[in-house]
């Protein structure tokens, strides 16, 4: 066997435990801890910057102004931020996803006026939502025949895979594969019979059996990461498949 | 940001967004590496190598004869288009052999020989095969295809995917497979694939056998080459030395042990397993039960189906026709005395009547329609002799039924139907929809709605009766959930629901609807905001506020405005157009409903109580479990068990904490909460999972208990009363999988109680809708030009220039061509179920090639319309 083949990005054992769905996920610690450590608001930071996109498209999708929109995502998590709002999560609904698309429209409907009322920003940390961004992601995403609903659900599903490709781009880059990385992500989308060994070997300057066992790796790095990804959002117990089918069927939509 | 039309995905030929993660087409991402090995085994094709096929762009430019219209299906043995023949437009069914079969050594003899000898045959039962060879790849690499008939039906899965095939059904389709065999067998041609997706029947309710002998030529295809690289599970179980044939389910002993080496009595026996599973909807277990047992059938069909089944060829039917002979002498004494048809004719009409129904997505489970075929006079036969008032009234008694319609549909089209008549037909229609559904007619009108848009296009129907009928349909609306609150608490949700044309369209009109006030105590609330429908739904809930109501009663009324707009002008706005510019109003009305807000004090309790054993939830077979699962995770290394409640109509609403117990150890597995909804017919909870660390093999049942806790209910006010019992549900069996096997195997408790269904519990059927797909037996982009050019992009993303594919890689340079050659503007087609990526793609390459009006417009109408698509278009942005 080459040398070149026994690259593996990260650790593979730490990665086989976080499959159980059963450990603590990002979503159960906030649950559990409502707002009161900080462990768990910093938990709901990051899910609120890894997620606010999927809400802004809902918000817009509801013909709401680009500004308007901007501005109602922020000040909904500033308040989900500020406000005992997670103690009222409803652990047997569970998801992350259905807990933030659930809160946002009772906000929308109810808080929303009240906050824009209130002069904003007040104290409150301003995630950094990027508008112009946010609005051209917004233009270029989804078929104009999907309802918010679904285009909330579509943008979920892409923030998910957009996780986890970033995370596994940031293990490769880690490990100083940076450039493999460019090479064969390529070949994620490509079925087997498609993937041109011998090309992405001479690229990588490695043997072609090199090639064929860093593709496997990245596949089922891959895999890992997303379930790992999808189980963050999801309670101690709930279906990772049948949620990991819903965000695909909700992609597929276009 | 733009798009790059340029950048496409490489397996789908979809163009790329900006936004696509890590510059990866989504939809490929997911589905290259996520498919569960749930998607597999529901595919039918566990069995099988999956191959993939080549991309389609790689496709088009080889059959330059064909016009590719759609991706009919894939599995084992390649994929399968429709496709027109350009020179003769004929429909066809273009299969195309994975290309990984076609380097193997000595295929390309075989593949002409077999093939050759496939093309002989020709037998109404047989997919008649038209043409058969190979293209050249790009590299070179031979693409082996077949050119079929083109058969417009469904296959016996699709069927079966809607429950159980009736009897007669099955009776009227065994004979006919029957016939196909004996007639290959006598060409000395076996089969060695007969399953249900093999087993095609057409609109007419024909059945055709289709793939025959294409097992042998793909069978012995080398196992995929890459070593030391994880395959997909179902590559590597289907590998039999070498040797791919046939689909275990259906196959023989004889060919499971030697699957190079069989004759036809292999074909017998692998009907024998589909005649099984048509007749009780499972699969034949190790310890083969008499049909009889499991269904009430005539207990004769029993010897049939078991000699079929022998396991030794010997003891099976040595002819296909003998079969076919016992079959038919059953039905024919089974044929009902003193009715004035036969009964295999009878079994036909019910094939065809699932087949029409699955075409407009309609599914013929219900008891009302079981009753309707019963009815000597409900067929089309006896229809035609029938006086026109008496055809009206069977129809009436069967709305949902087609034959009745299609008999007017006759009638009117030669003159037969006087103004009058139909004047009371449409009386008639409306007075049986406002007494039989007073909240709206909910299920599809097919052809009900052929019959009454003809007398619309005919200007037979006045502007009265096209609003009386619209009406009756849409129904009055209703508050679904109950307006409860405590006091102090902000806001109730009130959830109000209503039939709505909204996504159903009649006359060239559809009908809108939206919350125009709601009065609590006579008095006009504040709605915080314009709330639309959601067609999903076909209602709304909006939040109201109440902080400041003391406790006590108070009449609630919802006001729901409803508009009449043509269905071109609804075309160009959105479910969230707020209600002041919707377009074109012909007319409109408010409908109310109203209710009681109930306002509790913080120490009430808003349930009451309820305890009369007669109202039992479980005695009164309303709520059930039909057995708990084990599976392994974590490669055996822990277990998982999972069940789901089977629940209809139950008496009194049920909210409780779910435990479950295994041997000594108690599980707790979450809440479960039921209620009935006046349409609800039944359904099943979401699953319950508890992970174990271990369990005795000895345990073969478990008890779930349900303690009461009306916490759900109470927070969600969907009832007024709760059942206050604990529920014990026990003796439930337990179904373990074996985590050494592949593909999960059963091995404890009795293997019957995989499928057994849980009685009382039908699925509800518009779940079953929902999920009914018609396996892409759809319209195809039907491309006309409207001045300037017409684009149409189809849902697989084939792009089509003034009706011609054109590759994507040749896109740009052909819009350049066209611009340059004076064209200004375009209009670019969607189907339904096209991907925007792929619309807004070609839009930036239109614009990109100097086009100044670039429109956009999606076929409005789901397939089966057969006329060309809309003209309501939206202007792109």
């Amino acid at each position: 066997m080459e040398t070149g083949s026994s690259f593996q990005p990260d650790s593979n054992s730490a990665a086989d435990g976080r499959e159980d769905i059963f450990v603590t996920t990002r979503w159960t610690l906030i649950q559990r801890a409502g707002d009161s450590s900080s462990e768990a608001r910093r938990a709901l930071e990051e899910v609120c910057r890894m997620y606010w996109f999927p809400l802004y498209a809902y918000v817009r999708r509801r013909s709401y102004s680009p500004e308007d929109a901007e501005d109602l995502t922020q000040a909904f998590f500033a308040h989900l931020l500020e406000h005992g709002w997670l103690k009222n999560a409803d652990r047997d609904k569970g998801r992350l996803r259905a807990f933030l698309i659930t809160a946002l429209k009772r906000f929308m409907a109810k808080e929303w006026r009240k906050a824009s009322a209130r002069k904003r920003g007040g104290g409150i940390a301003n995630l950094s939502i990027n508008a112009g961004l946010a609005e051209g992601r917004y233009e270029a995403g989804g078929s104009p025949s999907l309802d918010a609903e679904a285009m909330f659900d579509r943008q979920w599903a892409l923030a998910v895979l957009d996780a986890t490709l970033q995370r596994l781009e940031a293990e490769f880059a880690k490990a100083g594969k940076a450039t493999e990385f460019l090479v064969l992500k390529e070949t994620l989308v490509l079925t087997r019979g498609a993937i041109d060994y011998a090309e992405i070997a001479a690229r990588l300057k490695m043997s072609e059996g090199a090639a064929r066992v860093a593709t496997h790796r990245l596949r089922k790095r891959f895999r890992q990461i997303y379930r790992d990804e999808v189980a963050e959002t999801l309670p101690v117990g709930a279906n990772l498949d049948e949620e990991a089918r819903y965000l695909a069927e909700s992609l597929a939509k276009g | 940001m733009k798009t790059h039309p340029n950048k496409t995905c490489p397996q789908c030929g979809a163009l790329l967004l900006p936004d696509a993660p890590a510059g990866l087409c989504p939809v490929c991402v997911m589905a290259m590496n996520l498919a569960t090995p749930t998607m597999l085994e529901e595919d039918g094709a566990a069995g099988h190598i999956r191959f993939e096929p080549p991309a389609l762009e790689e496709i088009i430019p080889l059959f330059q004869q064909l016009e590719i219209i759609e991706l009919l299906g894939r599995g084992g043995m390649g994929v399968v288009y429709k496709a027109r023949q350009k020179k003769i437009d004929r429909l066809v069914a273009l299969k195309i052999l994975p290309k990984e079969i076609g380097g193997t050594a000595g295929f390309a003899d075989r593949f002409v020989r077999e093939a050759r000898a496939l093309g002989q045959l020709n037998h109404p039962n047989i997919v008649t095969l038209y043409e058969f060879g190979h293209v050249e790849l790009e590299g070179g690499e031979p693409l082996y295809y077949f050119l079929m008939e083109y058969v417009d039906g469904l296959n016996l899965r699709q069927l079966q995917g809607n429950g159980r095939v009736e009897p007669r059904e099955a009776l009227a389709i065994v004979p006919q497979i029957c016939d196909a065999l004996q007639y290959a067998h006598d060409q000395g041609i076996v089969h060695r694939d007969i399953k249900p997706e093999n087993i095609l029947l057409d609109r007419r309710g024909s059945v055709k056998v289709a793939d025959f002998g294409l097992a042998k030529i793909a069978g012995s295809v080398e196992s995929p080459p890459p070593a030391g690289v994880d395959e997909p599970i179902s590559n590597r179980q289907s590998t039999v030395g070498n040797v791919i044939l046939g689909t275990p389910k259906y196959m023989s002993p004889e060919q499971i042990e030697a699957p190079g080496n069989v004759d036809h009595r292999a074909d017998i026996y692998a009907l024998g397993v589909v005649f099984y599973q048509m007749l009780t909807n499972e699969m034949p277990s190790k310890e083969l039960q008499p049909p009889s047992k499991k269904v009430r059938i005539d207990v004769r069909l029993d010897e049939v189906v078991l000699r079929a089944l022998e396991e030794k060829p010997d003891r099976r039917y040595q002819q296909a026709s003998t079969m076919k002979t016992q079959v038919e002498t059953i039905m024919e004494k089974a044929e009902p005395k003193g009715r004035g048809f036969k009964f295999a004719v009878m079994g036909m009409a019910a094939v065809v009547a699932v087949l029409l129904g699955l075409g407009l997505l309609f599914v013929a489970t219900d008891p009302e329609q079981a009753v309707a075929q019963e009815e000597p006079l409900n067929t089309p036969h006896a229809l035609k002799e029938a006086p026109t008032e008496l055809v009206i009234e069977v129809g009436l008694k069967n709305m949902r039924t087609p034959w009745a319609w299609q008999e007017l549909e006759r009638r009117f089209e030669e003159g037969q139907l006087s103004d009058q008549q139909i004047d009371r037909f449409v009386d008639a229609l409306v007075r049986q929809w406002e007494s039989d559904s007073p909240n709206g007619y909910h299920f599809p009108l097919m052809s009900l709605e052929v019959l009454l848009t003809k007398f619309s296009d005919e200007e037979r129907l006045s502007d009265e009766q096209k609003l009386d009928l619209l009406t009756a349909l849409q129904g009055a609306p209703s508050v679904q959930q109950l307006p409860r609150v405590k006091q102090g608490d902000e806001q109730v949700d009130v959830f109000v629901q209503w039939r709505t044309m909204h996504e159903h369209r009649l006359f060239g009109l559809v009908m809108l609807s939206r919350i125009a006030s709601i009065l609590i105590d006579g008095k006009s609330v504040e709605l915080l905001a314009d709330y639309p429908i959601n067609p999903k739904l076909m209602g709304a809930e909006m939040p109201i506020p109440v902080s400041d109501l003391k406790p006590g009663a108070y009449p609630l009324e919802v006001r729901v405005l409803t508009a009449w707009v043509e269905e071109e002008a609804a075309a160009v706005f959105s479910a969230d157009t707020k209600t002041a510019d919707w377009p074109v109003v012909e007319k409109q009305w408010i409908r109310t409903c109203s209710d009681t807000l109930r306002v509790f004090s913080p120490d009430e309790t808003v349930l009451a109580p309820v305890d009369d054993p007669q109202l039992d939830p479980v005695t009164a077979g309303a709520l059930g479990v039909e057995s708990v699962n084990i599976n392994s995770i974590k490669n055996g290394a822990a277990l998982i068990a999972s069940f789901k409640f089977a629940i209809s109509k139950v008496p009194v609403p049920v909210s409780a904490d779910v435990f479950l117990t295994l041997g000594d150890q108690t599980y707790p597995c979450g809440t479960q909460w039921a209620y009935s909804k006046e349409q609800q017919s039944g359904y099943t909870s979401q699953a319950k999972k508890v992970e174990l660390p271990r369990l005795d093999s000895s345990i073969k049942t478990a008890m779930i208990t349900l303690k009461y806790n009306p916490e759900y209910l109470e927070r969600n006010s969907m009832a007024d009363s709760v059942w206050s019992r604990d529920i014990v549900l026990w003796d439930v069996p337990v179904v373990r999988y074996d985590p050494d096997l592949p593909g999960s195997m059963l091995v404890a408790a009795d293997p019957t109680d995989l499928q057994r269904p849980v009685k009382g519990f039908a699925d509800d059927p518009r779940q079953q809708v929902a999920g009914t797909s018609f396996g892409g037996i759809g319209q195809a982009p039907e491309p006309t030009s409207q001045g300037g050019l017409t684009i149409t992009v189809s849902a697989e993303g084939v792009v089509y220039i003034e009706g011609q594919p054109c590759p994507l890689d040749r896109l740009d340079g052909e819009l350049k061509r066209l611009a340059d050659s004076g064209k200004d503007s375009v209009l670019v087609r969607a189907e339904r179920q096209t991907s925007y990526r792929y619309v807004s793609g070609v839009m930036a390459a239109c614009k990109a090639a100097g086009f100044n009006n670039v429109i956009f417009s999606v076929k409005a109408s789901e397939a089966g319309d057969s006329d060309s698509l809309p003209t309501d278009t939206k202007e792109s942005r």
